[in-house]
């Protein structure tokens, strides 16, 4: 009885196996994961691409705008035109959310010795400070900074100081160090696999009216 | 009974109850017949195969105007921002300046152009917290259908006027642009939006 079941169950298989109706049929079967993985992985990288190249833009037109930032004679920028600037350039990511970028603005200062003068001077509105927009909260932070090696690179240009600056710890010139960071999350991956993709973009540029920049919450008290 | 008459159903031939048995087993065996199935089986699939091309195709083509329409965008605010676009003061002269770095399969007239200009950084910010918004540049009126590039000045949209560039003046430009898609028909219609947001250079507006 189980040897002739074990026949038939033989034969069927073979029967299967032979059989070539419906080839076409299963062959697009199988290859429809692989083509709805192309479709949707070929939509997401292009999605990330442009949203990067969004965010690049961001980070050189924000860049552009603060280096306006200061007038010849008076070197104080206000806090609130920092944030106005950094508010004003999220836009440029539309029509990509801008929930999860976060934009941060620095300044690096050199002395005379084309050296990075960072956290010293307490009292002094000398001292690096950098700014983070995160939403539409404005807020003093340590971390992130451009690294040692980035900031010494810079030091590398020695531009001509400014008339009279001596000593390691007065400001010659300085560059303004530009960060924007994204979440970006593909429309499938994100919402089905909780895929999301860090990055960020970043740019010094010099200030152009002035060649050292002072912060300051209202005109007189640095930052 | 002989194969001839297996054929034809058994029997005599020619009785009538015979030969409709007879055309009833040849009309089974066509159904078994597998001649063409690959044929058939390819027509099944082709359609769905062809629409799975023709979305990754429009996908590609959309992505790319979108990068096409960003260039475009920033180039023609860099032109407003260096003062190189001073006597830009209608829509009508406002449009190529965009239009110019677009490929031909764009159609220029169907572009919207958002400008909005302030004197200082938060009033820019202020204005860009009015919700983006897209205008259809074009009406039907009497079945006449005419597209109209408009070109906002400030928080309000009024066609027809814009604020010619003025040095570090601050700027939002924005450029739409309904995309051309098949899909479009059936709801699937896409915006397609390039920004760029700058302080106009400090250049000399008087001449000596």
């Amino acid at each position: 009885m189980i040897a002739r079941l074990r026949q038939h169950i033989r034969r069927g298989a073979g029967q299967w196996l032979r059989n070539l109706s419906g080839t076409a049929s299963v062959e697009f079967a199988i290859a429809l994961p692989v083509m709805a993985a192309l479709l949707l992985g070929g939509f997401a990288v292009t999605s990330m691409v442009l949203t990067y190249r969004k965010l690049c833009d961001t980070t050189t037109q924000l860049a552009d705008m603060v280096s306006q930032l200061g007038a010849s004679g008076d070197p104080d920028i206000l806090e609130k035109d920092l944030q106005n600037s950094m508010s004003a350039v999220t836009s440029v990511m539309y029509p990509a959310s801008t929930t999860g970028l976060t934009i941060t603005v620095g300044l690096v200062d050199f002395n005379a010795a084309n050296t990075p003068i960072q956290g010293s001077a307490p009292t002094a509105p000398t001292t690096m400070w950098i700014y983070q927009l995160n939403g539409s909260t404005l807020t003093k932070v340590v971390s992130p900074a451009p690294t040692a090696s980035e900031t010494n690179a810079l030091s590398v240009a020695s531009l001509p100081p400014t008339s009279g600056c001596t000593g390691t710890t007065v400001p010659c010139y300085s560059y303004f160090w530009v960060q924007t960071a994204y979440t970006f999350q593909p429309a499938f991956g994100g919402q089905y696999i909780g895929l999301s993709i860090p990055m960020t973009s970043q740019v010094f540029i010099q200030p152009r009216n002035v060649n050292v920049i002072y912060c300051t919450t209202d005109g007189t008290t640095p930052c | 009974m002989t194969d001839s008459e297996r054929r034809t159903g058994g029997g005599a031939p020619g009785h009538k109850r015979d030969r409709g048995l007879a055309a009833a087993r040849r009309r089974f065996r066509s159904f078994l017949a597998e001649t063409g199935s690959t044929t058939v089986e390819f027509a099944t699939i082709a359609p769905l195969f062809f629409i799975w091309v023709f979305v990754i195709l429009q996908m590609c083509l959309l992505l790319f105007m979108s990068q096409v329409l960003q260039t475009a965008t920033v180039k023609a605010g860099r032109q407003y921002m260096t003062g190189n676009a001073t006597t830009v003061a209608t829509p009508a002269a406002f449009e190529p300046l965009v239009c110019a770095n677009l490929p031909s399969f764009f159609n220029c007239t169907n572009l919207v152009v958002n400008l909005q200009t302030a004197s200082s950084a938060s009033a820019l910010a202020a204005n860009d917290e009015t919700p983006l918004t897209y205008q259809d540049p074009c009406t039907t009126t009497a079945g006449v259908t005419t597209c109209t590039p408009e070109v906002c000045s400030g928080a309000t949209c009024s066609p027809g006027t814009v604020t010619a560039s003025a040095p570090e003046q601050f700027a939002i430009l924005q450029v739409f642009y309904p995309a051309p898609l098949i899909g479009n028909g059936f709801g699937f219609g896409n915006i397609l939006v390039g920004t760029t947001v700058f302080q106009v250079e400090p250049y000399p507006t008087t001449s000596s």
